[in-house]
């Protein structure tokens, strides 16, 4: 399967290119996410999203979704303590269909659809 | 040279890059060598569901058995806030003591939840909200669980607790909310808002733990929780009752000792446990969910270690081990006889000469009076080392800080919260008293329990 994480430095413009993509499988890919511990005040207070990924041209990953989600799903101020770099803050743990991220390549797990994603902050007040 | 060896054993100075490690990639459970891995523990350890359940609960009940505090029949307080670590504690509780084993727990628990609503300035509407959901989440788990407002701190009465099921609306005391609330607007510094904030839910669980007859407390703070405590308390100037702050049982209050049975167990497990078992949660906000991301010194500390953890995860645990080495020497000439009156814990401000502590009131005062008070004060202080002397200096210092707010002598990092408010904290006064003086006639009935005839 082709990847196109590595030669491509920045989240954002990541998503950008894979979005505008056309061709390739074409189809949109729809995950659930999930937010506990506080992680969900960066996104409206919501605790369940249910996020459609445009087609695109590359598989969609967790990094690319980390980028989707800060440009469509953050509301308000304090992004930072959500997003740091492409990734999450240290202390928000990622659950990739109830297995510990780091288990399935972390950043670079490819989604499929319907995926379950929880985000979970273990940092004191979220 | 070192005698804990299972999570020291893995200690590498060497960065793991968390993610970049793929021979952990669809690994099998390291315990039971059958089922998939769902989790990495530690380093390199990754459970399946199962083992991971399993090892919560052992360490949980290794944590209790060691320490052979707890009788069978014995009342005891279990302090729950809605958090995943408080949410798996009560459901180990629950298990254990639903076990058929020899080894069911025997104590018999009951649940406090202290709603800070008050001090954080929520909405009354967001404090029921919260109630509610806090409800629902200790609904089944069959033990008695009781409610207590933090403002009932303001002046503690036997009926502030209350049946958390038998409930159905808040009672709020809107007089005693305004004035928690007065308290810690006056505080400058988040920092000062959560040190404070500790200190008085520390004090509302002993004052319900006295009420409702128990002589422990059991709190839901994790190795990672302490860890943490453990640095950022010294950044604050709590170095001195790190042993009490950081330690499995904190003996401040003699009928009363605080535990900490998850100290063995990081947040990460907690977090697997409360997700596989389907546990819910209360999210309650902290003073620093609103503000800036290093808005306190404890969220600077806290973002800094959870930081350096994931480049080196054995810093959480390291930091934890050597904090379990400390301990309090009651005969140093540093502390006191008497407690501080605001946090009950040993007066570290009977310094020594050129201590770091007179060293710190020398320059504070030579910022605030110039060179004139290195001719009285600070000489003075260093020059007349009887107790009684260091007293008055001391209490008249802390009066001048506090606006002649509290009269007996507070610690180092009691006087660091004082400092910043002007006068709201007053408020207080007349409880925490009440409270200072029960715990001291309860040191000294337990000092004198010898010679009592019975
Ligand atoms: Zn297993
Ligand atoms: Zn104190």
């Amino acid at each position: 399967m082709a990847s196109c994480t590595s030669s491509i430095p920045s989240g954002e413009r990541e998503v950008s290119e894979c979005s505008s993509a056309t061709g390739g499988a074409g189809k949109e890919l729809k995950v659930n996410i999930e937010f506990m511990g506080g992680a969900e005040m960066m996104f409206d207070n919501q605790k369940k999203l249910n996020v459609t990924l445009p087609p695109a041209e590359c598989k969609w990953t967790i990094r690319s979704l980390l980028a989707y989600m800060k440009v469509h799903c953050a509301k308000g101020g304090g992004l930072e303590r959500f997003f740091t770099g492409d990734s999450v803050t240290p202390g928000i743990l990622c659950v990739i269909n109830d297995q510990d991220w780091e288990l399935l390549d972390t950043l670079n797990y490819e989604l499929e659809p319907n995926d379950n994603i929880i985000f979970i902050s273990t940092l004191h007040g979220g | 040279m070192c005698s804990v060896s299972d999570d020291l054993d893995c200690l590498s100075l060497t960065s793991s890059g968390s993610g970049t490690d793929k021979s952990l990639f669809h690994a099998t459970c390291k315990k039971c060598r059958s089922e998939p891995a769902k989790v990495v523990v530690q380093l390199k350890e990754a459970f399946c569901k199962n083992c991971l359940l399993l090892y919560v609960n052992h360490r949980f009940r290794a944590c209790l058995g060691k320490s052979k505090l707890i009788k069978p029949k014995e009342k005891i307080l279990v302090a729950v806030s809605g958090s995943l670590a408080s949410a798996t504690l009560v459901d180990l509780i629950h298990c254990g003591l639903q076990d058929t084993t020899p080894k069911r727990l025997m104590f018999s628990p009951i649940i406090v939840f202290i709603d800070d609503g008050a001090a954080l300035g929520l909405s009354n509407e967001q404090r029921l909200k919260i109630f509610q959901e806090m409800r629902i989440m200790l609904k089944n788990c069959g033990l008695s669980t009781f409610y207590v407002p933090l403002e009932s701190v303001i002046n503690f009465e036997h009926n502030d607790l209350k049946e958390i099921q038998s409930e159905t609306t808040l009672s709020i005391n809107e007089c005693s909310v305004s004035k928690v609330r007065k308290i810690f607007e006056d505080l400058k510094s988040v920092t000062s808002k959560e040190d404070l904030l500790i200190k008085l839910r520390n004090n509302l669980l002993i004052q319900s733990a006295l009420t409702l007859n128990c002589s422990k407390i059991l709190t839901a703070e994790t190795g990672t929780d302490l860890a943490v405590k453990l640095m950022s308390n010294i950044v604050i100037g709590r170095g001195a009752h790190l042993p009490l702050d950081v330690g499995f049982c904190d003996t401040r209050c003699t009928s009363v000792l605080l535990l900490r049975p998850l100290q063995d167990v990081s947040k990460k497990a907690v977090a697997f446990y409360v997700l596989m078992k389907g546990l819910k949660t209360v999210f309650i906000p902290a003073f620093s969910s609103i503000e800036r991301k290093n808005c306190s010194l404890q969220k600077l500390t806290e973002n800094f270690l959870v930081g350096l953890h994931c480049e080196f995860p054995s810093t959480m645990s390291t930091i934890f081990r050597t904090g379990e080495k400390l301990s309090l020497n009651p005969l140093s000439p540093n502390f006191g006889t008497s407690s501080c009156e605001l946090c009950q814990g040993p007066l570290d401000i009977y310094a020594t000469e050129s201590s770091a502590y007179l060293a710190t009131q020398i320059s504070s005062a030579v910022s605030k009076y110039g060179k004139a008070a290195i001719n009285s004060d600070g000489i003075h202080v260093m020059n007349h080392s009887s107790e009684r002397a260091k007293n008055r200096i001391l209490s008249s210092s802390c009066k001048n800080e506090a606006n002649g707010t509290f009269f007996n002598p507070v610690c180092y990092g009691c006087q660091l919260i004082l400092a910043e408010s002007n006068n709201q904290i007053h408020l207080l006064q007349n409880s925490l008293r009440k409270h200072h003086n029960q715990i001291l006639r309860d040191k000294m009935k337990e000092e004198i329990a010898d010679f009592l005839i019975e």
